[in-house]
């Protein structure tokens, strides 16, 4: 009942349009007035505020303000060449060049929306112009983008390690091969249309072009290897390393590549600082939510309607994971993930699933949810972008999203594919 | 008369969250630089960040548009819409009241609780972000619900670049 209360009235304020935040506290008001009537309401400001008060929570603004300064400082267009130079000459030529860019880009942002706008703004243009329909070009940067928050850094990756208490570094390398596996499947897909179209093909593939685009890209690339070596090698933290992109990002756009100006260093705070705030007054709010669902057992009855059907741990997960999917049709990934973190990972990792596992596929399947309508941001961004109705790149995405549910479907049943890299280095946890 | 004063306080909070964020960047250079190089740490660079971080989040949530659900809402009708953004208006408003209120309680609460490097440095002054962020907050939603409110009663028809589906 507790539940109903809690999650109903939530998704019934969300559903009337409220700021997810004061939706959120409300629910939390409500769900405390009627089960926890003596309890003192200052706890409201308390865990809001403790919610956001965690160091590894700065990296979140860090590897904003990263993206930002990489974006402003003239790299995406180096990205862009070195791909063209790698996977031109496949048939399909632009639309590998896509995803191989948000997979580089994805490096060094951790924001899917933050790719849908840097990679389309560079790419649909050309593509229409070189004869693949808007419609395409549109639902291939929307599926691309899901690679960003993926492929560490990764913003929610960050969010779901402090909610849990588990490791950043952890998460970002458990990231890497499901990355890389959901843009290669990308490519199939878009190969096999492009075949069916006859979508043109690039120049021939050649060495000198790679290595001369490589050295161009070089400078961007960097900063990924830093952040990672760093992390791997302990020599910083995820959250120092965050600020060393930071530095890095300014350096080279600044001194280097002299396309960063003081003006747009200044912009780039200033929308750090606001992105930053949407997302962490929503962890702030669900900090309040989750000291709710702790102490009224929320999670343990959720598990007991879960477990009544089946216990068996491959049953859990894909129960959840289908009722995943259907929450990220209708809520924010980042939204959907900081609520149902607290109530639905403890119930995983009681029958005995690994928790940086779960964060993963969690990840995965919420962000699945940014390409589909109703509340798919990244549909109505790029087709924003490529000038055209959202209604016909919602039809385009359909296979993509088939792919990215069928590798969904393999990270979640193949653990070793989240977690064989993450253990190598640091062992079994 | 009210526009200037508006554009003045959206400035000034630019450049208040420019800085903070800059600070926070800095510091945490600072602190990796100084354990590779001179081999000793702050001990109190992280109490400093957490306190800058407070009212970073706080400040900046004042012209942050919030993530919200828009979807059901612009397939109503005009004056549906109308009263619904009234009831969105009112309930963010409560919900700040309370956050601001009980916000200035935690502030009583914790002004003798001291951090533990920077002993001199109240924990009250955590809290204090929200009481300080609630009311300028209150007044940009006032202000947003009214223009939108406007709006939506001159021109029904165009709700382009007023009514996202999702703000982000």
């Amino acid at each position: 009942m507790t539940v109903a209360l809690l999650i109903g009235s939530m998704l019934a304020l969300a559903m009337l349009g409220i700021p997810l935040v004061f939706a959120i506290l409300g629910s939390a008001l409500l769900t405390i007035l009627v089960y926890r009537p003596t309890l003192p309401l200052e706890l409201l400001p308390q865990f809001f505020v403790s919610g956001v008060n965690h160091y590894a929570l700065l990296a979140v603004a860090f590897f904003f303000l990263a993206g930002e300064l990489m974006n402003a400082g003239g790299i995406t267009q180096r990205l862009v060449n070195f791909a063209q130079s790698l996977v031109g000459h496949i048939r399909g030529s632009l639309a590998h060049v896509n995803i191989a860019t948000s997979m580089m880009f994805a490096c060094v942002s951790g924001s899917a929306a933050a790719g849908a706008a840097v990679v389309g703004g560079v790419l649909i243009k050309p593509m229409v112009r070189n004869g693949y329909s808007p419609a395409f070009a549109g639902a291939i940067t929307s599926a691309a983008s899901v690679i960003g928050p993926i492929i560490p850094p990764s913003i929610p990756m960050i969010i779901y390690a402090v909610l849990m208490e588990q490791s950043v570094s952890r998460l970002f390398l458990a990231g890497l091969a499901p990355g890389f596996l959901v843009g290669l499947s990308l490519m199939v897909v878009a190969y096999a249309i492009s075949g069916r179209r006859g979508y043109p093909v690039g120049e021939p593939f050649s060495v000198k072009r790679v290595i001369e685009s490589g050295k161009r890209a070089v400078i961007a690339l960097l900063a990924p290897i830093l952040i990672l070596v760093g992390i791997l090698g302990g020599f910083f933290t995820a959250t120092e390393a965050g600020a060393m992109a930071v530095g890095y990002s300014f350096f080279v756009g600044m001194f280097v590549l002299k396309e960063l100006t003081w003006p747009g260093f200044y912009r780039a705070l200033i929308r750090a600082a606001v992105g930053t705030a949407t997302v962490l007054v929503v962890v702030g709010a669900s900090t309040v939510v989750a000291w709710i669902v702790a102490d009224l057992q929320v999670s343990k009855a959720v598990a007991d309607m879960i477990f009544r059907i089946s216990s068996q741990p491959w049953a859990v997960l894909a129960m959840i994971m289908v009722f995943l999917l259907i929450i990220g049709l209708f809520l924010d990934a980042m939204a959907a993930l900081i609520i149902m973190t607290p109530i639905l990972a403890p119930i995983a990792i009681s029958v005995g699933i690994d928790p940086v596992h779960f964060g993963v596929i969690m990840i995965v399947n919420l962000l699945i949810g940014l390409c589909t309508p109703p509340v798919g941001i990244l549909l109505y961004m790029s087709a924003a972008i490529a000038e055209t109705p959202p209604e016909g790149v919602i039809k385009e995405v359909i296979p993509f999203v088939f792919v990215l549910i069928g590798v969904l479907a393999l990270c979640t049943f193949v653990p070793g594919v989240v977690l064989t890299l993450p253990n190598l280095i640091y062992g079994a946890s | 008369m009210i526009e200037p004063i508006a554009k003045w306080g959206e400035r000034a909070l630019d450049a208040v969250l420019a800085a903070i964020l800059l600070a926070i960047v800095l510091i945490t250079l600072a602190q990796v630089l100084w354990r590779y190089v001179i081999g000793a740490s702050f001990t109190w660079s992280e109490e400093v960040n957490l306190m800058l971080w407070a009212w970073l989040i706080a400040l900046a949530a004042i012209k942050a548009q919030h993530l919200r659900i828009g979807l059901v809402v612009s397939k109503l009708p005009a004056e549906w819409q109308v009263a619904l953004y009234a009831f969105r208006c009112v309930f963010s408003l409560v919900m700040l009241a309370i956050l601001g209120w009980f916000g200035w309680k935690m502030v009583e609460l914790t002004s003798f609780d001291f951090h533990v490097e920077l002993n001199w440095l109240s924990r009250k002054w955590l809290f204090m972000s929200i009481c300080a962020a609630t009311i300028p907050w209150g007044i940009v939603v006032l202000a947003r619900t009214y223009l939108t409110i406007t709006a939506l009663r001159q021109d029904p028809g165009d709700k382009t670049g007023l009514l996202p589906m999702t703000e982000h």
